[in-house]
């Protein structure tokens, strides 16, 4: 990066932030500070459900997921859509008849007091965790690839999205989100046109496909029945669909964002508008790394391992020179590889498929022997201790972005990683904040203070779980793909989460004694499971929110019949 | 400040608001009696009920698995 990268990266995200403190100025009452102004339109509540689920992971670890596995993992957005609809038709009317400030008031209300703090609870742990991975996921890629140091990078990000969170809340959190959204759409865009530019000075677009195509890379349904396999068709839509009713319907950093709705139907546009939008966005994201895959194939040198930092200093303590024969046995095999699509391609130009079908073989075979030399290359680097996991997926699209972009443009990518984990951290701040204040502090603690000084105790837990995020941040450490992480969390608590709330809604018999054991028993019982089963982490929404299901009717019937507050009066 | 003596009290009812199957909170109107706006009407040409849109988010989530299949298919 050079001057003018550093310009358009901190002039763009410091100038949202700074608009975000000014356009919700004088913000004292709580319902405007936790719900918005009321007044939020379709659109606007639309792109704050999505900038709040697409954080930097999507973005940095997105490409590389298609650059190393192809577009399967666009179906774990399948079943996201029928979820928005349930949560349009089910949820969002509750939610807004009541006036609730969190999803987990209702479960008060419903159940009891226990019940209430179990739902906080199990929102606010994940929750925690997972804003402390949407700051840390983009630093420790940033700050490995430019050279910055890893805790200023973490703890710059970090304060930037306290200071406008605190400031505005809500709000403040939805108008920044509309402008980082406008980065965001409009680095991706240019990104893909770069890609584009550059693939056609080897090929038409259509040998692209024909390429990626041949190297499995846009395989994007898989209708298997096998349950071992990460993403099917019905594994997105079934497991997905969970992940999603309990994401979008009983998170609280989603939950948040849509009850701030002028009306009923502005809120249910913008969760329509996320249905129809949530996979094609994806799918291009995807593609992206797809496509890179090509570039890549046909370049001269491409980087062995894409985490070039973490390589060079394996390879300068390498005494034996393993390294460096892994490197010299890539460069023969990718040689080979890129001559043999060179060849393919040459001859499906020419009409000759039996010819074009040889070379394809060739190609795969090439491809094949390049990725050996690849997972030998990760087990070295594994076994040099030098800070990484073994997987370069996260930092494929950077090294695009930094090799291949002009500047101006690196600026603004960059800034759209920074964009985008700003977007959801201070949703997930403003969230996590909100839950401590009305179910625990409000409820528990000071139950009959004014607006103000419920206004003033949510900036101080939004500071307080933003310092956390930062403090969790600071220690943890990188896993093998931050973007599957992210989902594997949510996975083993959210079946549970949205039990909570199906039972809330359908089973009228269900009180909250036996909810509560239910769901702890539930939780348990996934938690022990995920350890000891091999299965596709989507279907642990389904077996947690089944499992407490039954757990309560079952627990239910033994208790007895339960009494409602009013019948006991 | 006082605390909840027995926050986990299984009978302890929530707070002022109204339980959820209360006539105010099943009708529609608010326990502050402002009433919510009709919400029937989607606003949107061609699709005045929201099934319509219901049923168009489903009809574009089958295109969209059609067109991803395709293009599998065609490039496999």
């Amino acid at each position: 990066m050079n001057w003018l990268d550093y310009v358009v990266l901190l002039g763009t995200i410091l100038g949202i932030a700074a608009y975000g403190v000014w356009r919700t100025r004088g913000r004292r009452d709580l319902n405007t500070y936790l719900k918005g102004a009321g007044d939020t339109n379709w659109l606007v509540i639309g792109l704050s459900v999505m900038a709040t689920q697409a954080s930097a992971i999507t973005f940095l670890s997105t490409p590389g997921q298609g650059y190393e596995s192809g577009l399967g993992f666009v179906q774990n957005y399948f079943g996201a859509p029928f979820a928005l609809i349930i949560i349009s038709v089910v949820f969002l009317p509750i939610y807004r008849r009541l006036k609730v400030f969190t999803a987990y008031e209702y479960l008060g209300q419903r159940f009891d007091t226990k019940t209430r703090l179990l739902g906080a609870a199990l929102f606010l742990l994940p929750r925690g965790l997972g804003a402390g991975i949407t700051i840390y996921a983009p630093a420790i890629v940033l700050s490995t690839v430019m050279g910055w140091r890893l805790d200023v990078t973490i703890i710059c990000s970090g304060l930037v999205a306290i200071v406008y969170t605190v400031a505005g809340g809500s709000d403040a959190v939805s108008h920044t989100q509309k402008y980082q959204l406008a980065i965001i759409f409009a680095g991706m865009a240019a990104a893909f046109i770069i890609l584009l530019v550059r693939l056609r000075a080897d090929m038409t677009l259509t040998d692209a496909f024909t390429v990626a195509g041949g190297f499995h890379k846009l395989e994007a349904v898989d209708f298997s029945l096998s349950a071992d396999k990460r993403y099917t068709f019905w594994s997105g839509l079934l497991g997905g669909m969970f992940l999603a009713l309990s994401y979008f319907g009983a998170d609280q950093s989603q939950v948040q964002r849509y009850i701030s709705g002028g009306s009923l139907r502005e809120s249910r546009m913008g969760l329509m508008f996320n249905a129809i939008c949530k996979i094609p966005m994806q799918f291009f994201i995807l593609l992206l790394g797809s496509l890179m895959f090509v570039f890549y194939a046909l370049q001269q040198t491409p980087p062995v391992f894409f985490n070039q930092t973490a390589w060079n200093l394996a390879v300068s303590k390498d005494s034996s020179g393993e390294l460096r024969t892994l490197e010299r046995k890539f460069t023969v095999a990718h040689t080979q590889q890129r001559a043999a699509i060179r060849r393919w391609i040459a001859a499906t130009h020419s009409g000759d498929p039996a010819t074009a079908a040889a070379w394809r073989a060739a190609a795969m075979a090439a491809g094949a022997r390049t990725e050996a030399v690849r997972d030998d290359a990760k087990k070295a680097l594994t076994a040099a201790h030098v800070g990484t996991t073994g997987s370069d997926a996260d930092y494929v699209f950077i090294t695009f972005v930094l090799q291949q972009l002009p500047h101006g443009l690196i600026g603004l990518l960059v800034a759209v990683f920074f964009a985008a984990a700003l977007s959801a951290k201070s949703a997930e701040l403003n969230a996590l904040a909100s839950t401590t204040t009305v179910d625990l502090y409000r409820h528990l603690v000071a139950k009959a203070a004014d607006d103000a000084h419920y206004v003033a105790a949510s900036r101080c837990f939004t500071i307080f779980w933003g310092l956390a995020a930062i403090g969790f941040a600071l220690f943890a450490n990188l896993v093998e793909n931050l973007i599957q992480a992210v989902n594997i969390l949510g996975s083993i608590f959210y079946g549970v989460v949205l039990a909570l709330f199906l039972v809330a809604f359908f089973l009228r018999r269900v009180g909250g004694t036996a909810i509560f054991w239910a769901a702890i028993a539930a939780q348990l019982l996934v938690f022990v499971l995920y350890f000891k089963l091999g299965i596709s982490y989507l279907w642990y929404n389904i077996i947690g929110c089944a499992a407490c299901m039954l757990l309560a009717v079952v627990l239910q019937a033994a208790l007895g019949p339960t009494l409602r507050p009013e019948e006991t009066a | 400040m006082d605390l909840d003596p027995n926050p986990l009290d299984v009978h302890a009812p929530e707070d002022n608001t109204p339980p959820i199957d209360a006539p105010g909170a099943a009708s529609g109107v608010m326990p502050g009696g402002t009433p919510e706006p009709p919400d029937d009407v989607t606003g949107l040409p061609g699709l005045r009920t929201w099934a319509s849109v219901y049923l168009l988010v489903g009809v574009v989530f089958v295109v969209y698995v059609i067109l991803l299949t395709t293009l599998s298919r065609v490039f496999a």
